[in-house]
């Protein structure tokens, strides 16, 4: 078995014709940057639902651009991408509503336990 | 969009020009003289086009010209008259259309249009368009079935 | 919200990709029959589903199983390499290899008329999931 020593290209860095950049300082950018969906946890209940109130309000401003894009640019959009994310929007805005009365209303009743 | 709607209705112009070129030679089927004054009527075709003037099929000499799925229907590029088919021939000496002198007097010129030709072409336009329209119905039940996403 | 590395998320993301390429597939479609009788026009398909196969299913190898592969230059491409489902993409190619009529065109329009009407029905069960799967979301969201 070959043994893939410190001298040789790791198969990491080779993605069939596209190979990723030599980033030796923290201000190069990758090639091609695949997106990390994962981000540092929240610290408290308050950060989490930051976090989140910050993704909804992206999923929603996506949903509004491709909605105002089919008046500016209407071959560019399709049909079931604006239904789609018009529906995801709504979703989220939901859950997260959701989860932040059921906050609010547990922490109303923890207080007036006396 | 709707793009594959533009591309039905462009299908469905060419096909509704080609029928009315085919009416026009079946109702000048016997027309002996024509403005022009050059001969009887001739038949007349239609040249149709691909809308992307791009080449579609794979040359030696230019094979990079090829790309695939662009296309944007279909265009009439010329009406033309046919010269090549040869019109029919009867004899009549008594037509005032007659030809008079040389080796083909007494005969009278009719055109060129076959009867059975063009309605073999009216047949295969009618379903052509009959096909496009269909495309234009699926792309109406796919938006609509689309719409219905978001309904409760 | 809508993580797509979840396995609800990727039927989520099978999904949408399918409606984007059933709408391709319809406009290819559209172009074809338009041109039906044009001289010299060659048909197009879109080929989408035959990649994500073969994308889902080399899920199953594991990298440390396949054998091991010198690269000594940047250029090398090696034996194993896990691809994303996210990369596939739907391609359009020209078919020109088929039988032809005499004036050099090979479009069949039974054929292009009986693909489109399957191709309507995968979209309109696609939409019907997905708004299974809204539906089902919905539900969850509703405050006791």
């Amino acid at each position: 078995m070959l043994q893939i020593t410190e001298n040789f290209f790791h198969a990491n860095q080779v993605s069939g014709d596209y190979v990723a950049l030599k980033t030796s300082d923290a201000r190069h950018n990758n090639g091609r940057a695949i997106k990390v969906m994962g981000e540092e946890p929240a610290k408290n209940f308050g950060d989490a639902l930051a976090m989140a109130l910050e993704k909804v309000n992206e999923q929603q401003v996506n949903a509004e651009t491709l909605g105002q894009k089919i008046v500016s640019d209407p071959t560019g959009v399709e049909a079931h991408t604006l239904m789609i994310a018009t529906e995801k929007a709504k979703m989220s805005l939901t859950l997260v509503k959701n989860l932040a009365d059921l906050a609010v209303r547990t922490y109303r009743e923890l207080s007036n336990l006396r | 969009m709707f793009e594959s709607i533009n591309i039905a209705s462009t299908g469905l112009t060419a096909q509704r020009l080609k029928m009315d070129v085919i009416s026009n030679n079946i109702a000048n089927a016997t027309t002996t003289r024509t403005t022009e004054g050059d001969g009887p009527y001739r038949r007349k075709r239609v040249v149709m086009q691909p809308v992307n003037t791009r080449t579609r099929y794979k040359s030696p000499v230019y094979p990079f010209g090829l790309r695939a799925g662009d296309g944007q229907g279909v265009r009439v590029s010329k009406i033309e008259r046919d010269e090549q088919t040869n019109t029919r021939l009867v004899l009549d000496p008594s037509h005032p259309d007659a030809i008079k002198v040389g080796p083909k007097k007494g005969y009278v010129e009719y055109p060129n249009v076959d009867i059975v030709t063009e309605m073999v072409d009216m047949i295969a336009a009618s379903r052509s368009y009959e096909a496009n329209s269909q495309v234009i119905a699926g792309a109406k039940a796919m938006f609509q079935a689309a719409m219905q996403i978001g309904r409760a | 919200m809508f993580v797509d590395n979840a396995f609800w998320g990727r039927t989520q993301y099978f999904l949408e990709r399918g409606l984007d390429v059933a709408q391709m597939r319809h406009k290819v479609f559209a172009d074809n029959l338009a041109n039906v009788d044009v001289p010299h026009f060659k048909r197009s398909e879109v080929s989408f589903e035959a990649e994500m196969r073969r994308v889902v299913e080399l899920e199953k190898h594991v990298e440390e199983n396949s054998i091991p592969t010198r690269l000594t230059d940047e250029k090398h491409i090696p034996f194993f390499r896990a691809r994303d489902y996210r990369e596939v993409q739907p391609k359009t190619h020209i078919d020109y290899l088929s039988s032809m009529r005499n004036d050099g065109n090979n479009v069949d329009p039974e054929h292009e008329v009986a693909e489109q009407t399957k191709n309507m029905l995968t979209y309109q069960m696609m939409t019907t999931l997905i708004n299974h799967n809204f539906r089902s979301m919905n539900i969850v969201n509703r405050v006791a």
